[in-house]
């Protein structure tokens, strides 16, 4: 009885084309989308791309004629491709997406250690299948990219790499810069003109596998934003900050330790986030609702941006300061800061009822 | 039929009397009155947390604060308590007394667990199954607390897998069936996904009485990231499972699997408009009481679908913004939203995730 009663129900789509009442309140999103892709992606994943071209041609001088200079310009070329990296890295939309490409770029938390252990076996078994990226690519995502690449640099044994002993490392190295350029490059491909992802990015619509309404795909990218930021504050300053209790800092456990770039990897997170919520121009949502909260958001963007950049030292003398140290749970409630401001007031300007985390089903 | 109305009679009035103090007189009334109930949690417009008492109109009968975000619920018509567990990585969760007029009980996680969000009752509605983390070694386990001793934990079973999330209660009462999410996280690093390179989702079934694995099922390995997470089990014992896609959005993967216990796990490809519906995403499941429609809900695009289970046809395709929560209704399903509708009202707070019915 049952069964034939729901045979009978018709298929009923009440999804439609039309936007609901709240969104026709609010400028399209079409806009935003595009500015998003043009400005910030599109740009930001060619910058990304350079820099680790630039590494692997400084990997190829310094492996070809060994030296202190060379190296120098090598583990500066490992800063810039941070640095690079950092601003993107947060936008968890495509192909990063695939493949395991967030983290074969980049590892992170690696609690127990697995890439450095792994490096350094390969390292010292001088390993054949790391010194081509053809093979290094199906590796341990932990022995991939940034993390490797760092202790390879800068851990351990680097020094060698100025001398004539350590071809293998070396090789290692250029390899990991090789399939950086490899991975950038797909994610540039990914977003090209004409591909699928581009098509789906730019216009919400029912069958749009990102997203099916304006409403959805402002979701969404507020998402990056705020998801970001909560990474930052969660996986990168808490992994070296204990906010409570400071004998149980951790120094050693924050990213690019090795290389100085803990703090300089956090300033171009944020700076990055900053310019994902600029270029995109995703304000015009609150522009009628409450006019002045993009300015707002941005003072205090720019804050935790200056806290950071005030903090350019190694972690562990950040810590062992405690001036410094508290600058660095400054930053962590400098974040906390925006993330509310997004979460609530601007969500809330956007039309998003109750604020975006809400609508994690977990 | 009868006893169960006359266990759902007794609750109410004594339920009255202690968790629902600030009740008017003619709410309580209702409440007593009232033949089908719901539960669900909220925030509300102040930012608290708390749960609500919902009668078959949709109005809200009573409401009760917790200490944080709460999530789903463990209740059967037998149990003496209704518990709500604190939403993932919270440690507490609250009983309220449906029989009598005791005092709600907050109890919590041993310290290095934290809840999932959801739990069971055993058959004879005694002893209460809570999926956790024990996150420094991130095993998930089920902890299993006594409810006629305040809820004393008695011990816990591995669940076989990482983030085990829903726990559904088998026909048979001897059997428990848990969905292993398979996304790893330390409340170190809050809500942050750990582990997605790796990420093995399964679905386990547990023999209630020894914690022996008595089966284990997992995915296609193209099919690893997608997180199975939510359960309601079909008049004929298969398990529905709903996912979340951790991958790419691109990809073609469906969201909705299928436990036969003879046959095993299967992917269910729904077809195409209500698949793009859900967006990858399953955030609630539920079976209606005829025992074969399954409604699914995606909060990410604000969809309640209703397939025949029988067939796999989607049956209806109801755009409702921010709806998560569902449950079944008389002969269709109750659905709430994070904007504050729940079924055919609207009330001032934004309903969580799960709705259960007493």
């Amino acid at each position: 009885m049952n069964r034939i009663l729901i045979c009978l129900v018709a298929l009923i789509v009440a999804a439609s084309g039309a936007r609901s009442e709240q969104e026709a309140a609010l400028p399209p999103i079409g806009p935003v989308l595009e500015r998003m892709l043009v400005s910030y992606i599109r740009p930001g994943y060619d910058e990304v791309n350079i820099a680790a071209s630039d590494l692997e041609t400084s990997l190829a001088e310094l492996c070809a004629t060994p030296s202190g200079e060379h190296l120098e310009a090598a583990r500066s070329g490992f800063r810039a491709t941070v640095d690079r990296w950092s601003r993107m890295e947060w936008l968890r939309i495509g192909p990063v997406m695939s493949e395991n490409r967030l983290e074969r770029i980049l590892f992170f938390p690696d609690r127990k250690g697995t890439g450095r252990k792994q490096v350094q076996a390969a390292i010292a078994s001088r390993n054949e299948s790391v010194i081509k990226v053809e093979t290094l690519s199906s590796q341990s995502v932990a022995m991939q990219g940034l993390g490797a690449l760092e202790f390879i640099l800068f851990g351990s044994g680097s020094d060698q790499l100025a001398g004539a002993e350590a071809s293998h490392r070396c090789a290692f190295a250029r390899a990991a810069a090789g399939n950086l350029v490899n991975l950038s490059r797909e994610l540039i491909d990914g977003w090209r003109d004409g591909g699928e992802l581009t098509a789906a990015f730019l216009a919400p619509a029912a069958s749009n596998p990102l997203f099916r309404t304006d409403a959805e795909a402002l979701n969404l990218l507020l998402g990056q934003m705020i998801h970001g930021l909560e990474a930052i504050r969660d996986t990168r300053i808490n992994a070296f900050l204990d906010r409570e209790d400071a004998n149980r800092d951790r120094p050693k456990s924050a990213l690019f330790w090795r290389s100085g770039m803990t703090m300089a990897s956090i300033r171009a997170n944020l700076d990055g986030l900053e310019a994902m919520f600029n270029l995109s121009g995703i304000e015009i949502v609150s522009q009628q609702s409450a006019p002045r909260l993009a300015d707002t958001i941005r003072f205090e963007f720019d804050q935790a941006v200056r806290t950071a950049s005030s903090l350019d030292a190694p972690v562990a003398a950040l810590l062992g300061e405690p001036q410094t140290r508290d600058k660095l749970v400054y930053l962590d409630y400098a974040i906390r800061i925006i993330i509310d401001r997004l979460d609530q007031e601007f969500a809330q300007a956007g039309g998003l009822a109750v604020g975006f985390s809400f609508g994690d089903g977990d | 039929m009868k006893p169960l109305l006359l266990e759902r009679r007794a609750f109410l009035a004594g339920a009255g009397l202690a968790w629902l103090g600030g009740l008017t007189p003619a709410n309580a009334e209702k409440l007593r009155a009232a033949e089908v109930l719901f539960a669900a949690a909220y925030k509300d417009r102040q930012g608290g947390y708390g749960i609500s008492i919902l009668d078959g109109d949709d109005a809200i009968v009573s409401s009760h604060p917790l200490p944080g975000r709460g999530h789903g619920f463990a209740a059967r018509p037998n149990a003496r308590w209704l518990v709500a567990f604190a939403r993932r990585p919270g440690n507490f969760a609250l009983a309220l007394d449906r029989w009598k007029a005791a005092e709600p009980q907050l109890f919590h996680t041993p310290h290095n667990r934290h809840f999932y969000g959801h739990g069971v009752f055993s058959a004879d509605g005694r002893l209460l199954y809570a999926a956790e983390n024990a996150y420094e070694t991130g095993d998930g386990v089920i902890g299993i607390y006594d409810g006629t001793d305040g809820f004393k934990r008695l011990g816990e079973f591995a669940t076989g897998g990482i983030g085990p999330h829903e726990i559904v209660l088998m026909p048979d009462g001897k059997t428990l069936c848990v969905a292993n999410g398979g996304i790893r996280t330390h409340p170190d690093q809050g809500r942050q996904k750990l582990n997605l390179p790796t990420m093995a989702p399964s679905v386990v079934l547990i023999d209630i009485a020894t914690g022996s694995l008595l089966s284990f099922h997992v995915l296609a390995s193209r099919l690893h990231r997608l997180s199975l997470r939510h359960m309601a089990v079909d008049a004929r014992s298969q398990v529905w499972i709903g996912g979340q896609y951790e991958g790419d959005l691109l990809d073609d993967v469906p969201v909705l699997a299928c436990l036969d216990q003879d046959k095993g796990l299967s992917m269910v490809e729904l077809d195409g408009a209500a698949a793009a519906a859900l967006g990858k995403y399953a955030g609630s499941v539920a079976i209606g009481n005829d025992g074969v429609t399954l409604a699914v809900t995606s909060p990410k695009s604000g969809v309640v679908v209703t397939l025949d289970t029988l067939t796999g046809k989607a049956l209806e395709i109801d755009m409702k913004p921010g709806t998560c929560g569902v449950q079944a209704r008389r002969d269709g399903f109750v659905s709430s939203s994070e904007a504050g509708s729940f079924g055919n009202a609207t009330h001032d707070r934004a309903w969580d995730n799960h709705i259960i019915g007493l």
